[in-house]
């Protein structure tokens, strides 16, 4: 441990970027005084306790204080203390994608450095938004090589996918902590699949699906591949295959995970892709309205799936809307949850100009984010039945606004995001560790 | 369902408070008390004072027939009543303490969770805001000076560090 000074560090930064909140400025001075002579006293174990339900900004502020607080991050006891007692907060993680024309997407690696995207001060970044308070913080990830791109976001972790075709490698990184942890490379060639990840406090699933490359001109959509390992002992490093329903298209490149299965969306027409991990078997479920939808997306929430889209019945004198449906227990049939309310909906719908939206969840949460602009995106509280517009991202500058860009224009890169968890301790990353197989180095 | 046998409770200071069996097992510590048998006579509890037990009972209370209500409506209302319970006008820092290690020394669990909370809120408001960014600490703390003062001192001189 590196010796610390015992002066006052100067100056503190003041600073707080627009992308903060009314909050943050008052709790300056703005804060309860607490009473020394009262929480000295307080004994360590219930200190530490108290420490725990800090939210993750607070307490690497908190670090500051002294020695003893900085050191928790790297107390067991402290980590398995936050495991136990942290409640869940529902974020969202988005990073940039620079749109070129022929709409496949690419790390935006060159807007960060104009060099060439292998030197040396390559660093990806990531923008965390907090919908609790309105606000975005910056995440980076000094450890992922480049040549990968974020795929999937579970229990605290973001996975990423090695973006050359062939054989995948995939890392798992908890954000909070830097930590890097690889998994074993996937066994079939695939050029850009959809990734899905589960974790929970005990195991680890991650299914590779589509774009299986059966010669290295050819990309058909025919299998998917799984990996499982457990704290009981039990592994599996991608032997499990299945086959992928006929002629379906995983255009989105992403699977939600709800109580054990995953979900993509299946494009041209519409419907939904149905992985259940445990049988290890894939079938396909009737999207609602399915002719009249208009970029669908999945989100998850409270256990459920939500499918969110825009409805447009032009033969018909119903009005466009954007709706949210949630699928029922029986698994098939779908029920109509809430509407944007209507002058929002014309609001929006003037702006994204039928350039297309994506959409993401978690908890209480949906952020629809409008493509080929990063500066516009709308929030959803389901439980509140509240909309509005989020703020833009203050760390992501440089490019032109949406409103500089023509209509028909797209700007220089647009958001694309996932539900994240934030935490402190994400333990399950050690059964990867305990993996004999040989893991592939990153240059 | 558990039987409407009466525990009583015996505070620091001598006063006596009979409550339900239901209410008393709120708290893991008594619970295993009359597991053990050792309830007869009125449980003795030396760390409690008579002023937070009365209200460690009342928390108890409300929070057992808050589980008997059959509706999950009650989920939203038992929040606001807790927050309620816990505010800081309504419970004076001293007392917010006490409640703090009582909820501890009885071990229950959703009393010690909320007093904990409301603690770590009144930290997170005298906390320094540095910048509006997660620091990654393996990027950054390194390269950080640290304040090498402890809890007391500095929550002594907050008000030097604000202006």
């Amino acid at each position: 441990m590196e010796a610390f000074n015992a002066s006052m560090p100067l100056p503190f930064s003041y600073l707080f970027t627009s992308g903060g909140t009314a909050a943050s400025t008052s709790s300056l001075c703005g804060g309860p005084w607490m009473d020394p002579r009262i929480w000295s006293r307080l004994p360590q174990s219930l200190l530490d306790r108290v420490i725990a339900f800090l939210p993750p900004p607070a307490f690497f502020r908190a670090r500051s204080v002294c020695k003893r607080w900085y050191g928790l991050l790297f107390s067991n006891t402290f980590l398995e203390l936050c495991f136990q007692v942290s409640p869940d907060r529902h974020c969202f993680i988005f990073f940039k994608n620079k749109i070129h024309s022929s709409c496949i997407y690419q790390n935006n690696n060159s807007t960060n450095n104009p060099r060439s995207s292998s030197s040396a001060s390559y660093n990806m970044e990531g923008y965390l938004f907090n919908p609790y308070e309105i606000a975005w913080h910056r995440l980076s990830f000094p450890l992922i090589p480049s040549g990968f791109s974020p795929c999937a976001s579970s229990g605290g972790l973001l996975c990423w996918v090695s973006d050359e075709a062939g054989m995948k490698s995939l890392i798992l990184c908890n954000p909070l902590v830097g930590s890097f942890t690889p998994l074993p490379p996937t066994l079939r060639p695939r050029l850009f699949p959809s990734v899905g990840l589960t974790i929970t406090p005990s195991s680890i699933d991650v299914t590779v699906a589509g774009d299986d490359l059966i010669s290295p001109y050819a990309v058909k959509n025919l299998s998917s591949e799984s990996f499982h390992i457990d704290a009981g002992g039990f592994f599996s490093l991608w032997g499990t295959t299945s086959s992928l329903p006929r002629l379906c298209s995983l255009e989105s490149g992403k699977m939600v995970s709800v109580e054990g299965k995953f979900y993509c969306m299946n494009c041209n027409p519409f419907s939904v892709l149905v992985y259940d991990i445990g049988s290890n078997n894939w079938c396909k479920i009737q999207a609602p309205m399915r002719r009249f939808l208009r970029y669908p997306s999945l989100v998850e929430s409270k256990g459920r799936l939500l499918l969110v889209a825009a409805v447009e019945k032009s033969k018909l004198n119903v009005p466009k809307s954007l709706r949210i449906w949630a699928l029922q227990d029986c698994g098939t049939n779908w029920e109509e949850m809430g509407r944007m309310p209507l002058e929002l909906y014309i609001q929006f719908a003037d702006i994204e100009g039928g350039r297309g939206f994506d959409c993401v969840g978690n908890g209480e949460f949906v952020v629809i984010v409008i493509r080929g602009c990063w500066d516009k995106a709308l929030l959803f509280d389901m439980w509140g039945k509240r909309w509005q517009w989020i703020p833009p991202c203050p760390f992501v500058g440089g490019g032109c606004r949406s409103s500089d860009c023509g209509a028909g224009g797209s700007g220089e890169f647009e958001l694309h995001g996932f539900a994240y968890e934030p935490r402190l301790a994400t333990p399950v990353t050690g059964m990867l560790d305990q993996l004999a197989h040989p893991l592939q180095s990153f240059s | 369902m558990a039987s409407s046998r009466k525990i009583t409770l015996r505070s620091s200071d001598g006063e006596s408070f009979e409550v339900e069996e239901a209410v008393a097992v709120e708290s893991q510590t008594i619970k295993h008390m009359i597991e053990d048998d050792c309830a007869d006579n009125a449980i003795p509890l030396p760390n409690v004072t008579s002023k937070i037990l009365a209200k460690v009972i009342e928390y108890c209370k409300k929070h057992v027939d808050a589980s008997k209500a059959e509706d999950r409506v009650n989920d939203e209302d038992l929040k606001a009543w807790d927050a309620a319970f816990i505010k800081v006008d309504q419970v004076d820092q001293a007392t917010l303490f006490d409640l703090i290690l009582a909820a501890n020394y009885l071990n229950i669990k959703s009393l010690l969770d909320l007093t904990c909370q409301t603690v770590a809120d009144m930290i997170k408001g005298n906390l320094f805001p540095v910048r509006n960014e997660w620091l990654n600490f393996t990027f950054s703390i390194a390269n950080r000076e640290l304040v090498l003062v402890c809890l007391t001192e500095w929550v002594a001189h907050r008000r030097l560090f604000c202006s």
